[in-house]
């Protein structure tokens, strides 16, 4: 009996061990772990309710998702990392509703627009690009410690790296940084831009913060970013260029956003494409289903 | 999956996006509205918005302004434009002369603008008349009557709004220097 317990206590420690050491398990880590530093700083506190709301909401769809599918787990990490990031970019100031629907529509959008088993959208940025056009939702980024002292970044940056060394997605996010910084460059030298959103603006906190937050946590989503490096790279210019031009000609909250969710649709054209349609077909069929 | 990058690859890329960002930075220096900017003085003071305090609202009392200036700006705009009541109809009892003022706000969010109009001396209306910073406007858009009520820019910071707020605060707060009148005796 006792060599029994023995063994299933091993059992349940091992797979503890592996839950933490996968990539999902290490981004909910480092999240709540900014999630904590970030809540340092009084007024984004109530932000941890938004993040409990969301990651709950993300959890229960998720877990009726799977008992009306009849998977095997239940539980959703994937879910989990969703209503966390959801939770770390939404205002504090958030009603608990709205969290509740952008959740819900970043986590079906998963089980909705998807080719095959993989989902075209990074959960969270669709949820989050949805709700700024139908509610004009408020953003504060507060995950990415824009709010706290600038060294504060340093958190960002040793989690960032942390996570992306885990999932290998290190030339993508190069390249999105790299195309992002030279970009701001060129449009300074060129002086173009917005009145109200100038490049100088897009390198200093604290917008220059969420720019790293997304390229760290949701521009390295496995499912929804491609995995050969060549491609990565490419993956990262297209964001990086759709997000600055947006940036530059219109401002406001969305031009990230919008960036990642066009290389998602890159993305998904590649892989359609990699499975011998031709490019016209490969992305009327993605299209088609976004539609 | 490709194999892992090797680090001193990482630390590379690592330092050459380092520099992008460093020559980047010093490059927009010069044009940056942020780096540029200063907050309205408080009793008497300026401070730099750098440090993202509530610099406006950590004023205990709206008659600071009484002798202070806003500071120059490469953002601001503060202007006075008259409504068409004549100014010489105030008395020294009033802490501001009768008119229609503006005013701007701006940090490294955007900027925000106000026009303020003054009736009998005291604050009648507060419109938001541009709001260009990266939220919606809909945020601060309680502050207008909050104003009025308080008679001051003076306002309480909008939770998850902070700098929209102080953006807001500065604007009314310009828009009111224009609006001191000059022989007013507390």
């Amino acid at each position: 009996m006792n060599n029994q317990e023995n063994q299933q206590r091993t059992l349940k420690q091992a797979h503890r061990q592996t839950f933490w050491n996968t990539p999902k398990g290490y981004v909910i880590i480092t999240l709540v772990v900014l999630m904590i530093v970030g809540a340092v700083k009084a007024a984004d506190r109530s932000g941890v309710i938004t993040v409990i709301i969301s990651v709950a909401t993300a959890l229960v769809i998720d877990s009726a998702v799977a008992i009306a599918r009849r998977y095997k787990r239940y539980f959703s990490d994937g879910g989990a990392v969703t209503g966390l990031i959801l939770g770390l970019v939404l205002s504090s100031a958030t009603p608990w509703y709205i969290t509740i629907i952008v959740t819900a529509i970043g986590v079906l959008s998963k089980h909705v627009l998807k080719i095959g088993r993989k989902p075209i959208f990074n959960p969270a940025g669709f949820g989050l690009l949805v709700a700024l056009f139908l509610f004009k939702t408020g953003q504060s980024w507060w995950g990415d410690l824009a709010d706290l002292p600038i060294w504060c970044i340093v958190f960002v940056l040793v989690a960032g790296y942390l996570v992306v060394q885990r999932v290998n997605k290190f030339p993508q996010v190069f390249a999105f940084l790299g195309g992002y910084f030279v970009l701001l460059i060129v449009a300074a030298l060129l002086h173009v831009g917005h009145a109200a959103y100038s490049p100088g603006d897009a390198l200093r906190d604290p917008i220059v913060n969420s720019a790293l937050f997304m390229a760290f946590f949701m521009l390295t989503d496995p499912p929804t970013s491609p995995a050969k490096y060549k491609d990565q790279v490419w993956f990262g210019l297209i964001v990086a260029v759709v997000s600055i031009l947006v940036y530059i000609l219109f401002g406001g909250l969305s031009y990230l956003l919008i960036g990642l969710a066009v290389g998602n649709v890159w993305k998904a054209w590649t892989t359609r494409r990699a499975k011998g349609k031709p490019a016209r077909r490969a992305l009327s069929d993605v299209l088609e289903i976004v539609n | 999956m490709a194999p892992k990058l090797g680090n001193k690859f990482v630390a590379l890329c690592t330092v050459a996006l380092g520099a992008m960002y460093t020559t980047g930075y010093v490059i927009t220096e010069n044009h940056d509205p942020v780096s540029a900017h200063t907050v309205p003085a408080q009793s008497g003071q300026s401070a730099s918005t750098d440090d993202g305090g509530a610099k406006p609202q950590t004023t205990t009392d709206s008659s600071g302004n009484t002798g202070a200036s806003a500071s120059g700006s490469t953002t601001k705009t503060a202007s006075t434009s008259t409504s068409g009541q004549s100014q010489s109809q105030s008395t020294s009892k009033q802490k501001y002369l009768d008119g229609t003022y503006t005013g701007s706000g701006a940090n490294d969010i955007g900027t925000v603008s106000v026009a303020v109009t003054i009736k009998s001396g005291k604050i009648s209306g507060v419109q938001i008349t541009q709001c260009d910073t990266h939220y919606p406007e809909d945020y601060i858009a309680g502050l207008p009557q909050e104003v009025v009520a308080l008679q001051s820019y003076n306002v309480n910071i909008v939770t998850g709004a902070t700098k929209s707020t102080e953006d807001f605060a500065e604007a009314v707060y310009e828009a009111l220097s224009q609006a001191q009148n000059p022989h007013y005796v507390a």
